[in-house]
């Protein structure tokens, strides 16, 4: 839709206004031309493009747009392929290309000559990294569990060399016919307590 | 050669010892704490009259009878076990595999201090089993889980099958993890 536009009164148009004004004036002529000539090709073209996609005469599984549909979806899968077939390459040269890059440039001379090391280091707060570091690993606990686990370990070896002084006391006393019966001690089922 | 599971299986001479061992020691470690503590009150009440003075014997016999008797006792109601048995891995249970009750845990635990050499009997006992056990009835059997005392598995050595509970704990692996005292 067209706005009229009218003049403002009492107000003074400079000339170079005055051109800008026309030249922006004339753009829009034309792009307003350019917008309505293409709706007028969407209009008249879209019934076109479906009769020569879809031509009635022609049985459907031989029509343009059957043809169309199903080589878009081939080029689709190709271009899958394509894609995940180039990221591979990517994956696998990417880290032998930077590997060779690094090599070739002796990045730490560079960092040395370029960036001031002290400056970054003094704006560092490291009294606070340490404490967030702190923070974050919780160092009594890990204290608290390497101790338990050694106590356990070490509790276990006890009692494993208890049970097998136990034993011998055991095999001891039985060549020795010191004992009542000779019956094993303790459930034969406990091996297999299932 | 070791037996790879001693869970479940009844506690022998050797290891019966170290933990009545560790348990002397923490009863003697109780008196010890009783006696300063005495000591420590009667300077704090009676500073003027105090004057320390070693107690008579008798007072000491009857003492660690009656703290040894009420600390065992406890443990094996509570617990199924006192802190050396805690620490060795063994549990004292009934021969059904229950928990031993107030009555029974007193007069072993009174046994055990009246008549110490009797845990020797389980040297020679075939069902190793010491005097306070014969009496009454109970085992000491080698348990290295957290588990509750409640339906232990433990053997009646009438019959030696496994009582109710044995199935339960040795299915939810709980004899892998082994308790800290």
């Amino acid at each position: 839709m067209t706005q009229e536009i009218r003049p403002v009164p009492g107000r003074v148009v400079s000339p170079a206004d005055a051109v800008g004004d026309v030249v922006v004036g004339t753009l829009s002529l034309v792009v307003g031309g350019v917008v309505g000539a293409g709706r007028a090709a969407v209009t008249v073209g879209r019934p076109c493009a479906r009769l020569v996609l879809e031509p009635p005469l022609l049985p459907s599984h031989s029509r343009p747009a059957r043809v169309l549909g199903a080589l878009g979806r081939r080029g689709r899968a190709e271009r899958v392929l394509a894609v995940a077939a180039l990221d591979d390459a990517i994956t696998a040269l990417a880290p032998l290309l930077v590997a060779r890059i690094l090599r070739a440039v002796p990045l730490t001379d560079l960092i040395r000559e370029n960036v001031d090391l002290d400056a970054i280091v003094a704006d560092v707060d490291l009294a606070a990294l340490a404490h967030q570091v702190l923070d974050a690993v919780d160092l009594p606990e890990i204290i608290r569990q390497s101790t338990g686990s050694m106590t356990s370990e070490a509790l276990v070896g006890v009692r494993l060399q208890s049970f097998e002084a136990d034993q011998t006391v055991d095999r001891v006393l039985g060549r020795m016919h010191l004992r009542r019966r000779t019956r094993p001690a303790g459930p034969p089922a406990a091996e297999d307590p299932t | 050669m070791t037996d790879p599971a001693p869970q479940g299986r009844r506690a022998g001479v050797v290891s019966r010892l170290v933990a009545a061992g560790l348990d002397l020691a923490a009863i003697a470690l109780l008196l010890l704490v009783a006696s300063l503590g005495w000591t420590v009150t009667q300077w704090v009440l009676r500073p003027d009259d105090f004057s320390r003075s070693a107690p008579s014997l008798p007072l000491v016999v009857v003492t660690y009878e009656v703290v040894g008797t009420l600390y065992l006792a406890a443990g094996w109601v509570v617990t199924g076990r006192s802190w050396g048995q805690q620490v060795m891995g063994l549990r004292v249970v009934s021969t059904r595999g229950t928990r031993l009750g107030p009555l029974r845990a007193l007069a072993r635990a009174a046994i055990c201090l009246a008549v110490p050499v009797g845990l020797l009997w389980v040297a020679v006992s075939s069902s190793r089993m010491s005097v306070q056990d014969i009496v009454l009835r109970t085992i000491v059997v080698h348990d290295w889980t957290t588990v509750g005392p409640i339906d232990h598995p433990t053997y009646a050595p009438s019959t030696g099958k496994p009582p109710i509970g044995m199935n339960r704990i040795a299915s939810s692996g709980a004899a892998d993890r082994t308790s800290l005292s």
